[in-house]
């Protein structure tokens, strides 16, 4: 089922983009988190990220992003720090099996969504990580933008 | 009520800044708004506003309202629009101003209050961040610090 009305809204998150091989996605997210928590920082969840390419070439840029309980913390120059992180206008749909087959279907069903209620995409698909150990799961999400009067 | 201390950061910041009518300042940020979108950029924060120079006579302020958006934004001088790679204070007092019917005068004055009992010097106006909540708002005021006695 797509959520129709979704939308990001953390405080204290840190970000950071990487260009990696898609073969490195988890090993990467891994790596942020612990560089989170070498800066003392502690995290609370939950891990997003965003895809901001189309990967041609298997080669990714990803933007992954983590609210943490500190009001600001002093990171290296490769990772940022936002008082407040949000993203409104967002419809979204949950993967919670398979990860890799449904994930696909779940990007083709938003942008039929999209394409059915002339919606135009206005941000890249953000994936949210939920659940825990023993029920994971995963939302996947994607801004559209109002129409605007010209 | 919840009054914290800490500093503030965005990223990406694009402003503008207008005189107006109390009644029209929604048309500047819907401008602001506009002006993102139409550039293939999208909002990455809640909206961030401030009102300067009420004149009651007139009904009329000064309001600027910032936005945090997704990239950086290179953008030749005008007098439209400022942007700012990082917006950061690195010293103010939040405090949630839940109840939008309520005036927002009086929670600047709890603020004020607060400052003065721990000797803070604040810098006017404060910044109002629009939190979107269940179809409706709050709003966590920001007072600047950037005085200690």
């Amino acid at each position: 089922m797509i959520n129709p009305s979704d939308s990001i809204r953390f405080i204290n998150v840190v970000s950071k983009k990487v260009r990696i091989h898609f073969n490195e996605m988890d090993a990467t997210l891994f790596e942020f988190v612990e560089e989170i928590r070498k800066q003392k920082g502690m995290v609370k969840g939950p891990l997003f990220y965003s895809l901001n390419n189309v990967p041609m070439d298997e080669m990714m840029n990803v933007e992954m992003f983590m609210p943490v309980y500190e009001d600001s913390l002093s990171l290296p120059e490769a990772m940022s720090f936002h008082s407040y992180y949000s993203v409104e206008n967002m419809f979204s749909i949950c993967v919670y099996h398979d990860f890799e087959k449904f994930t696909e279907q779940a990007y083709r069903m938003l942008f039929e969504y999209m394409e059915e209620n002339n919606l135009q995409q206005a941000t890249p698909i953000y994936h949210v990580l939920s659940g825990d150990r023993s029920f994971p799961y995963m939302f996947v999400k994607i801004g559209a933008g109002p129409t605007i009067e010209r | 009520m919840k009054l914290k201390r800490s500093p503030l950061t965005f990223h990406h910041v694009l402003s503008t800044t207008r005189k107006c009518k109390t009644n029209e300042w929604h048309l500047i940020a819907k401008e602001l708004r506009n002006a993102v979108i139409l550039n293939g950029l999208y909002a990455t924060g809640p909206v961030i506003y401030q009102v300067a120079n009420f004149s009651k006579e007139a009904n009329e302020a000064e309001y600027t309202f910032y936005m945090p958006v997704n990239a950086p934004v290179d953008m030749p001088e005008n007098d439209k629009f400022a942007y700012q790679e990082v917006f950061e204070i690195k010293d103010g007092l939040v405090f949630r101003h839940a109840d939008l019917d309520e005036d927002i005068e009086v929670s600047y004055d709890a603020i004020k209050l607060a400052a003065d009992a721990n000797q803070f010097k604040l810098q006017e106006p404060f910044y109002n961040i629009y939190l979107d909540v269940y179809g409706g708002g709050i709003i966590d005021i920001y007072a600047p610090i950037v005085g200690e006695d």
